[in-house]
């Protein structure tokens, strides 16, 4: 039995990039900033491509969802070296639930024994779409992964899972969802012949509609401030300052 | 009063402190990417293409000997779009090899890049069609045009002319980039008087291999200026060169004087380059020899210049000598000047040591004269006989060893090998027309000879030419003969570093400085480091 991994894939604004709240604080600006693949995503990508690279998996797909600008994100990760692409047309904002339903309709057409996302998004931080998506479809879920071992005649994942504990290990019945955490793996760059190879090969296009999936916002995002400025610190001269400001200032002792 | 603490409390206290710096500067360093970022790749990927038909024009040449196909054929459309494909693969992990192609007249390999990008220039031509060549004039300077890299010679001279204006150094053949003779160094007859095309640059626009554009000039960015001027494509791409102009001629008188003996062939081609001031009304506008030998037609591609009723008292001399010495001189005239033009070419000619009767002149105009190798490429492209291996060997020898050049190469290893089938050239230029700062490596004598071997061969039957050219090389270190090679084509660091001399480690600083991932050119073999993930 050939095993089919598929990876979601989410354009965020790039890491590196100084976010700027918009006045009307509705949000933050992206108009004009570099956007990137998510990085907790590229984790998932690479791990798939690891795992069809250790034989365990025949195909690896990738999946985006968001305006055309998405298929930038798409292309890259086919350049990082996913088979085929999908991608979701939707110019509406598309919140945990939305993206967890449409995800579920694409299992149903694929089929694959193994789904992988980033843990969370690092432009909103929601860290739910996994754990939905695993509720939707009833799988058994491995959130926060450091390592993934598969098992592919008991058909099992055994997933190491980052936890305030330490790491917890859990074995999961294929087919299985898996959430990628930071230490799991070092994703690869994209190289020229891969690039190359990217421009030819299939993305496959959807609609919320044509999936049967309505987009309906059930969460509504109030308000969004900018942190507050950090005070400039303070040099202290001894360690009797030290403990005189964290006694009468700070509190803390 | 101080408070005072017990020693196991203070010790305590700073130890948490510590503790925290030290897990928040970790966990900060766990979210650092590697300073190298991906390729951003989408701001490219659709300009780069590999069809096949794309990919095996990029992986050919004017020689047709080397091979090498690139990964990827990148179609610009802009300047911006170029800095933007150089800055990928410099800030890449992977960084690949970009070789900007302009008519791809190397002769070996040299604007290929294995594996690569190979960058269509003649595309961005198309693109900017009518727009990147223009006229100014300049109150210190005088007039100039500012041209793009990618723009051809032949364009420039017709553009410019219509200002009454032309640039004064040239190439024998037009159909070349400017981006591509200044690379080398851009060298014809007028050299010997207006120095190559590298000496009449004002100022020029570069991508350096970093991707970045920098202006730069003998008085702003002068390392780069010198370095790219002559620099094989090594250290930038040439966006836009300013290039010095003059007052145009109209016409051209065109003369060709034939010799049997070589000594007194080169003594009077050094006596009239040695009238060379850019003012000297009594000076030669153009000045270059080749050898005439019985392998070939009297007249051949590089021009039809000798009347046809002359060919059978030309062949006999031939055969007679074997070998004779054309002098092929110019001076150009208009309307004003025609007049004196006559008697000016009379006192410069009298004295020459030229077989008598053998005096041949041409009156063209001036357009005519510089693109007169076209005509003879037209032919050759109808005959199929143009895209065919050209095995070229191109050399610089200095002025004392030249008689011992010819002695041994042309009298000895070239007849006796009897396969010529080109133009050899054979002229003089001063050295003084030079600029020592730039890259283009020359003799070190004041005067040296430019010998070029211009081949063509079939796709069989080059290696025999390949022979002959090695056989050369080999008998100049023998003979310890300093010629330094122009187009050049060396494949070991050592032949490098000599052919560079008392040059080779300013070229290596300047490599380090402009392309420090030497990404540019690889085609020429110089670096032959294998491009490396910077960690």
């Amino acid at each position: 039995m050939t095993m089919k991994i598929m990876v979601a894939i989410k354009r965020v604004v790039d890491y590196a990039v100084k976010i700027r709240v918009k006045a009307d604080k509705t949000g933050v600006v992206s108009q004009n900033v570099k956007m990137s693949m998510n990085p907790f995503c590229e984790i998932a990508l690479e791990e798939a491509l690891r795992i069809r690279e250790s034989g365990l998996a025949s195909e690896v797909v990738a999946v985006t969802m968001g305006p055309s600008q998405s298929l930038d994100t798409l292309r890259t990760g086919l350049a990082m070296g996913a088979d085929r692409g999908i991608h979701v047309d939707s110019s509406a904002s598309l919140y945990p639930l939305s993206v967890a339903k449409i995800l579920r309709k694409l299992v149903e057409i694929e089929k694959p024994a193994l789904l992988i996302l980033g843990k969370q998004a690092i432009d909103d931080d929601c860290n739910q779409t996994g754990q939905m998506i695993a509720g939707l479809l009833n799988w058994p879920q491995g959130t926060f992964a450091s390592k993934v071992v598969l098992d592919k005649e008991k058909q099992v994942a055994t997933v190491d899972r980052e936890v305030d504990d330490g790491i917890e290990t859990v074995c999961l019945n294929l087919p299985a969802v898996i959430t990628t955490d930071l230490r799991l793996n070092q994703p690869r760059y994209a190289t020229l012949p891969n690039i190359m190879k990217a421009k030819s090969k299939p993305i496959k296009k959807f609609t919320p509609e044509e999936l049967n999936v309505e987009i309906k916002s059930d969460l509504e995002i109030v308000q969004v401030t900018e942190p507050p400025k950090r005070k400039a610190g303070v040099i202290l001269s001894s360690v009797d300052e030290l403990i005189d400001k964290l006694k009468h200032e700070a509190n803390v002792i | 009063m101080a408070l005072h603490y017990p020693f196991p409390t203070y010790f305590i206290l700073l130890l948490v402190t510590i503790t925290r710096l030290i897990y928040t500067v970790g966990k900060t360093e766990q979210w650092k990417a590697p300073i190298l970022t991906e390729l951003d790749i989408n701001n490219i990927s659709h300009k780069l293409h590999d069809d096949p038909e794309i990919i095996q024009m990029a992986s050919r040449d004017y020689g047709h000997i080397v091979h090498e196909f690139p990964l990827a054929v990148f179609r610009p459309s802009s300047i911006d779009d170029i800095a933007t494909l150089i800055k990928s693969s410099y800030n890449s992990f992977a960084p690949f090899g970009i070789a900007a192609r302009g008519q791809g007249h190397s002769t070996h390999g040299q604007a290929m890049a294995r594996d690569g990008v190979v960058v269509d220039m003649a595309n961005l031509r198309k693109q900017r069609n009518g727009v990147a060549i223009s006229v100014s004039k300049d109150p210190l300077m005088g007039h100039y045009a500012d041209v793009g890299g990618e723009q051809l010679w032949i364009d420039v001279l017709h553009t410019t002319l219509k200002h009454g204006l032309a640039p004064v150094s040239w190439t024998d053949y037009l159909y070349l980039t400017v981006g591509g003779t200044l690379s080398n160094a851009g060298i014809s007859g007028q050299s010997f008087r207006y120095g190559p095309q590298i000496s009449n640059v004002h100022e020029m626009d570069v991508i350096t291999g970093k991707g970045e554009f920098v202006t730069c000039s003998s008085q702003k960015n002068l390392e780069l200026f010198h370095a790219v001027l002559g620099g094989l494509g090594q250290f930038g791409v040439i966006a836009r060169a300013r290039i010095a102009l003059e007052p145009a001629p109209k016409r051209v008188k065109w003369v060709r004087l034939l010799y049997s003996d070589f000594f007194a062939f080169t003594k009077d081609q050094e006596r009239l380059i040695s009238i060379n001031g850019r003012k000297q009304k009594n000076a030669l506008d153009f000045l270059e020899g080749m050898l005439l030998m019985n392998q070939g037609p009297i007249n051949n591609w590089r021009s039809s210049f000798f009347p046809l009723s002359d060919h059978p008292r030309i062949s006999s001399l031939i055969t007679e000598h074997s070998i004779l010495y054309c002098l092929e001189v110019a001076k150009y005239y208009d309307e004003q000047t025609e007049i004196n033009v006559d008697k000016e070419i009379q006192v410069l000619l009298q004295g020459l040591a030229y077989i008598p009767g053998f005096y041949y002149e041409k009156n063209v105009s001036y357009v005519e004269f510089l693109n007169r190798v076209r005509s003879g490429e037209l032919k050759l492209q109808s005959q199929g006989l143009w895209d065919v291996p050209h095995p070229w060997l191109n050399l610089f020898i200095p002025k004392s060893q030249i008689l011992d050049f010819n002695s041994r190469v042309f009298k000895d290893i070239v007849l006796k090998r009897n396969i010529s089938s080109g133009p050899v050239l054979v002229y003089p230029t001063n050295r003084n027309k030079w600029d020592d700062r730039m890259s283009a490596s020359i003799p070190d004598e004041e005067v040296f000879y430019t010998v070029g071997f211009l081949h063509s061969s079939g796709f069989d039957t080059w290696k025999a030419y390949d022979a002959q050219n090695s056989e050369i090389l080999e008998f100049c270190r023998d003979a310890g003969i300093k010629v330094k090679q122009y187009l050049p084509n060396h494949s070991t660091q050592e032949d490098w570093t000599n052919h560079f001399g008392a040059k080779w480690i300013k070229f290596l600083e300047r490599k380090h400085q402009f392309d420090p991932r030497m990404i540019l050119s690889p085609g020429q073999k110089i670096f032959h480091k294998q491009l490396q993930p910077a960690f």
